[in-house]
């Protein structure tokens, strides 16, 4: 099965304070299990696992930059795949991202694909 | 036997109840309800574990290509409400410890266009059935430990997966050449303080990789390796384990199941309908390791009702003669024990019917004195006939087998028992 890339830009992400801190939570359903690893401003390779949640980093640290991020699932049980990423700030969702149920990307996901792996950006501004 | 009868009831009752049936004479619980309350023998179940994969089974099945709803023939469909749940962040250890009651619910439905009233008399049939385990004890510690080590390595590999398509993405980003040396790409992925685990896995995922690569390629090539060196076994694994501690438990389970026929003749009514629960006790013991593996006994008791709408099939057939079944209350008990060389099957079920009681009783000894000498005592009493005696069987028998191998002691009371019914 291909590895799902999302349209760049397509995920924007607003920053309100330059204090506050960006966090993603990851929340999985009907059994999928996930975890998504990316690169922070730093160049520290982060991952979260599913039902986690971790920071991104600050708003100034964000602001202007694009993060890659990308997920590997499965779901063992046979049931659908659903990863649902919430990115905070402030502890309130400013941006959320569903996979496969928002994905526009190329190639189309493949319904009998069991361990879908994609990638998708994220710009702060 | 007859002063033997309220013993048994006794003890039915003192242990619960218990409904079981593939046909409705067995005691077995019926594993698919709505197909054995219609007597249909579909191969293949479909299962599916979603809402639409639900409606896209419904559509296929029962609506033809003009929009017109048709009744298929041994079609065999259940689902299980727990399944199809939202089960945010699901946690699989919950498996082991909590899968009982509402979790383990499941809706069966079936179809059957050769519903058989009589020899020559067949009609279109949907079963509808329920199925849940109140009880339902544990599974063996060694499979839940094997389980536990699965879930774990599963949830690792993914981590792993999800880590190494970011490092080749980054790599990739920084090469503006069309192609790659792979061992390049190989130590890009290798970094300081990863886990030998993790290690070893990059050095196998490039054991088939050529030695240069396509950078539009990488991410494709790397992740179907991450799934089919190291994934997809671990994830095979994991479903047999997981189909393990679902189904394969021990100790208490209560189970419990019903179902209704739906028949469309001249009008649409229910032929026949029942109710079965079960209680099992599968014991577990300590082995030589001090794990938990099950023990060589088994009991089992059963309470089942079931009932054949008389008025239905005699509108169809009058002559049909089904009175002899048109409401049974079945209590029974089975109790088995299987050791190295001696195995004991018992099974009685007393029968409580609106015409007249019976019952009908299994006894199944086996001893192999060798492995390929087997001596078994096996007697056997179906239920009485209403008003056909000469269906009464009454068996007994004393073997000796010969064989070559170990001759199995279930093969033989397996040929007994078909002999009976």
């Amino acid at each position: 099965m291909a590895v799902y890339i999302e349209k760049s830009g397509k995920l924007v992400m607003k920053v309100n304070n330059d204090h506050s801190e960006v966090m993603l939570k990851l929340n999985t359903y009907h059994g999928t299990i996930a975890t998504v690893s990316f690169y922070d401003i730093l160049n520290n390779e982060k991952m979260v696992h599913y039902g986690g949640k971790i920071q991104v980093g600050t708003g100034k640290q964000l602001k202007g930059k694009t993060i890659v991020f990308v997920g590997a699932s499965g779901n063992p049980d046979g049931g659908q795949i659903k990863i649902e990423h919430l990115f905070l700030e402030n502890n309130i969702a400013e941006l959320e991202y569903t996979f496969p149920n928002h994905y526009t990307g190329s190639p189309a996901v493949e319904p009998q694909d069991e361990q879908p792996t994609y990638i998708f950006t994220v710009t702060f501004i | 036997m007859k002063r033997f009868q309220p013993l048994f009831i006794i003890i039915c009752l003192c242990f619960g109840s218990a409904l079981y049936s593939q046909s409705f004479e067995d005691l077995n619980a019926p594993s698919f309800p709505a197909a054995t309350i219609i007597n249909s023998d579909a191969n293949e179940i479909s299962r599916p574990k979603s809402l639409k994969g639900f409606e896209a089974v419904l559509l296929n099945n029962f609506v033809d290509s003009t929009n017109n709803i048709l009744v298929p023939n041994n079609f065999a469909l259940e689902f299980n409400p727990y399944t199809l749940s939202k089960r945010k962040n699901f946690n699989y250890e919950d498996y082991i410890n909590n899968y009982k009651g509402l979790k383990t619910l499941s809706f069966s439905l079936a179809a059957n266009t050769t519903y058989k009233i009589n020899d020559s008399t067949n009609i279109e049939a949907i079963g509808v059935g329920a199925r849940m385990f109140i009880l339902n004890g544990l599974p063996a510690s060694f499979d839940s430990t094997k389980y536990q080590r699965l879930v774990a390595q599963y949830k690792k590999l993914t981590s792993y997966n999800s880590s190494l398509i970011l490092r080749a993405t980054a790599f990739i980003a920084t090469k503006p050449e069309a192609t790659i040396a792979t061992d390049e790409l190989k130590n890009a992925l290798k970094k300081e303080g990863d886990q030998e685990e993790l290690l070893n896995l990059i050095d196998l995922i490039f054991e088939d990789i050529d030695a240069t690569i396509n950078k539009n390629e990488i991410v494709e090539v790397l992740d179907t390796s991450i799934k089919t060196k190291s994934r997809n076994k671990t994830l095979e694994a994991f479903k047999t384990y997981l189909d393990k501690v679902k189904n394969e438990r021990y100790g208490l389970i209560w189970e419990i199941n019903g179902a209704v026929g739906i028949a469309n003749a001249a009008t649409i009514t229910s032929p026949q309908q029942g109710i079965w629960s079960t209680f099992t006790y599968r014991p577990i013991k300590k082995d030589e390791n001090g794990d938990n593996v099950p023990s060589p006994f088994e009991f089992t008791n059963l309470i089942r009702y079931t009932n054949i709408n008389n008025d239905f099939i005699k509108g169809i057939d009058p002559y049909a003669n089904a009175i002899n079944l048109e409401q049974n209350f079945d209590i029974g008990l089975q109790t088995a024990l299987d050791l190295d060389q001696f195995s004991l099957e018992l099974e009685y079920i007393y029968r409580i019917n609106s015409e007249k009681n019976t019952d009908k009783l299994l006894l199944n000894v086996g001893y192999n004195i060798t492995n390929d000498i087997l001596v078994s005592f096996n007697f056997g009493k179906d239920y009485h006939e209403l008003y056909d005696t000469s269906k009464e069987n009454l068996i007994a028998g004393l073997s000796v087998d010969f064989g070559f191998g170990t001759i199995s002691k279930k093969s033989i009371t397996d040929l007994f028992n078909n002999d009976l019914n």
